[in-house]
């Protein structure tokens, strides 16, 4: 089949204005923001195993965030891991890869907003959704409708206030870290905290499962890609600063919430005992805004630190919690698009030019998972029923376990993918690839399997699995989200005509080259070009009749 | 801010922050080598010193292609 990558600028497509620091910046914050809903509900968990939950999260972590970054590069467009997925596995896989990722973005918009608000409520106690429930429940919501209208009209955060943001986060954290191990990290109470609370192996799956959500948001390199100038060049070398700074503050904080002698003595907890570090940011009143606390408690900086990260923290969140509404939308709409999603979702609003469809019935899915949350502590009649039907699971914690489950399922299928597309695609360049793979021959072409992605996979497919057994509304609430969309793609599907189960036709070699056209990446489509050409000519030598 | 990390000084401070990185990675490591040794408690710190090690290198590679124009 001959390869024709298609006029330039023949149709409106994003502007390629994004620079290597923005490319950073973008994944800063989304990614960056949420070790400040993690750390608190790992701890809460995993206690004194909480920095090993974050390394085994971490390492799984590396190896998705190098799958993305090889499958960004190799194919920068925005629709992120439901494209890798339906294009190396077909239509149905891709479907619920992304179906799986919109119940991320959904959970996203109301973690961020909820945790965004835990945030503010060190500066404003009223605003607290341990002591003010209601007005907290509120605030959240009027911030989710606030941000649908934002979205609806048009309105995003300008990227130069993200790349402000990220810089000034950045130099933040940096900042506590630098302070408190410097004066305030004892390695010796580090190892007593992991001996003495040590937890039992079902609260170190729960830990490990919640800690796998500090490190979401690696859609956004695929959604930076698509807007990058020279993506297959740029996004290897900020995708990996991005992964090790994430990987780097996860494990900071972590080890310095055990292993911290804080500036001032801590206030004792309910039974009027001393407590620990990690105890006390684990707690109902802290975990929500965990790092915020433990930036107050370190030497010298802990001080200024109480009045302002908080606010550096809740900026951070909203900007996440609208990177949710936003992907949520942008997402449905490529979905749609490729007929994996009804029209519906890429009708866009005469007046504003935005998916307003797409955009509110999203936001109204996070509605109904922010009541679902916080229901428990609105009214001491459900609060009983949680606690007898969920053995009494909070929240937050609700949104968290939802949240892991989201990630882990979507994934799964782009490891996979990445794996069925180093076979089946061999002459798409990849300027980056994944370390540690096997040379070998597939269906006459010389191929490289990727070791590190079945370990990622092995490890992604465990977490899921710790997610299943130890959270009763995850393992209930995230299979019925999958099984509930399987059902209406299908039934989608069938009505329009299309393959229900196999996939429709679809041309990925012109594709491809469009792609790399409009990148700018003309080197790379070329070297495609010719790619494609030596194995057609190879097949066609293979099937020839032997003279 | 576009324009400064696009400034010869953003240069320079990679190379300077990508020192400060290594430098605290390799503080770390070697405190907790000195206060708790080769213990699996000290593993998690062990891994994220050289982490930051491995950032540090990393902008000290980009601070070099920088200086060399092969951006």
């Amino acid at each position: 089949m001959a390869v024709a990558p298609k006029p330039q600028a023949a149709e409106v497509s994003l502007r390629r204005s994004v620079t290597p620091w923005g490319s950073f910046s973008w994944g800063y914050s989304d990614v960056g923001a949420d070790i400040f809903v993690g750390l608190g509900l790992v701890l809460g968990a995993a206690a004194g195993a909480s920095n090993i939950a974050f390394l085994f999260a971490g390492i799984v972590y590396v190896c998705i965030g190098l799958a993305y970054t090889e499958l960004a590069a190799a194919y920068p467009v925005a629709g992120g891991g439901q494209y890798f997925v339906t294009r190396g596995l077909g239509d149905i896989f891709g479907f619920i890869a992304g179906w799986a990722v919109l119940l991320d973005f959904t959970i996203d918009i109301v973690l961020f907003a909820w945790s965004a608000i835990d945030y503010l409520s060190k500066l404003v106690p009223a605003l607290s959704f341990v002591t003010h429930p209601w007005t907290h429940f509120f605030v959240v919501f009027g911030v989710i409708a606030g941000l649908a209208t934002l979205n609806v009209i048009g309105v995003r955060e300008s990227s130069a206030f993200n790349e402000l943001v990220s810089a000034l986060d950045v130099l933040s954290e940096t900042a506590i870290l630098f302070f408190g191990f410097l004066f305030a990290f004892q390695p010796q109470l580090l190892a007593h905290t992991m001996s003495v609370a040590w937890p039992s192996p079902f609260m170190l799956m729960n830990g490990v499962s919640l800690a796998i959500i500090s490190f979401v948001g690696l859609e956004s390199i695929s959604q930076a890609a698509q807007e990058t100038q020279k993506p297959a060049s740029v996004i290897p070398r900020t995708s990996i600063g991005l992964i090790l700074t994430i990987l780097i503050f996860a494990l900071a904080y972590s080890n310095l919430a055990l292993g911290m002698q804080p500036r001032v003595p801590l206030p004792l907890d309910a039974h009027g005992h001393t407590q620990m570090m990690w105890h006390f940011l684990g707690n109902e009143d802290n975990n929500g805004a965990a790092v915020a606390v433990l930036a107050s408690y370190v030497p010298y900086w802990g001080a200024l630190a109480a009045l302002y990260v908080p606010v550096l923290g809740a900026t951070l969140l909203l900007i996440s919690s609208n990177s949710g509404v936003f992907g949520s939308s942008r997402i449905a709409y490529a979905m749609s698009r490729g007929e994996l999603l009804p029209s519906m979702f890429q009708q866009v609003n005469a007046k504003y030019r935005t998916p307003m469809v797409s955009i509110l019935a999203f936001c109204a899915v996070a509605t109904l998972e922010l009541i679902f949350a916080a229901l428990p502590s609105l009214s001491t009649g459900m609060r009983e029923a949680y606690t007898h039907l969920f053995h009494g699971e909070d929240g937050i914690t609700f949104l968290g376990d939802l949240y892991a489950f989201g990630a882990a399922a979507s994934y799964s299928f782009v490891f996979i993918a990445l794996i069925a597309l180093r076979l089946n695609d061999p002459a798409s360049p990849r300027k980056f690839k994944m370390p540690f793979n096997i040379p070998m021959t597939y269906k006459g072409n010389r191929v490289e399997f990727p070791l590190v992605a079945v370990v990622g996979f092995l490890g992604i497919t465990s977490i899921l699995s710790f997610v299943m057994i130890t959270h009763v509304i995850g393992r209930i609430a995230g299979p019925l989200w999958i099984v509930l969309g399987i059902g209406g793609y299908l039934l989608y599907r069938k009505r329009k005509g299309f393959p229900v189960f196999g996939s429709r036709p679809r041309n990925w070699r012109n594709e491809q080259a469009n792609i790399l056209q409009e990148a700018g990446e003309l080197e790379l489509m070329d070297e495609y070009i010719a790619n494609i050409k030596a194995m057609d000519a190879r097949k066609k030598a293979a099937e020839a009749p032997p003279s | 801010m576009r324009a400064f990390v696009r400034s010869p000084v953003y240069v320079k401070l990679r190379a300077i922050t990508g020192t400060v990185f290594m430098l605290f990675g390799v503080a770390i490591i070697v405190r907790t080598a000195l206060a708790i040794g080769l213990v699996s408690a000290a593993l998690v710190p062990y891994v994220m010193g050289v982490a930051l090690v491995g950032l540090g290198a990393l902008r000290w590679r980009d601070y070099l292609r920088l200086r060399s124009g092969s951006a």
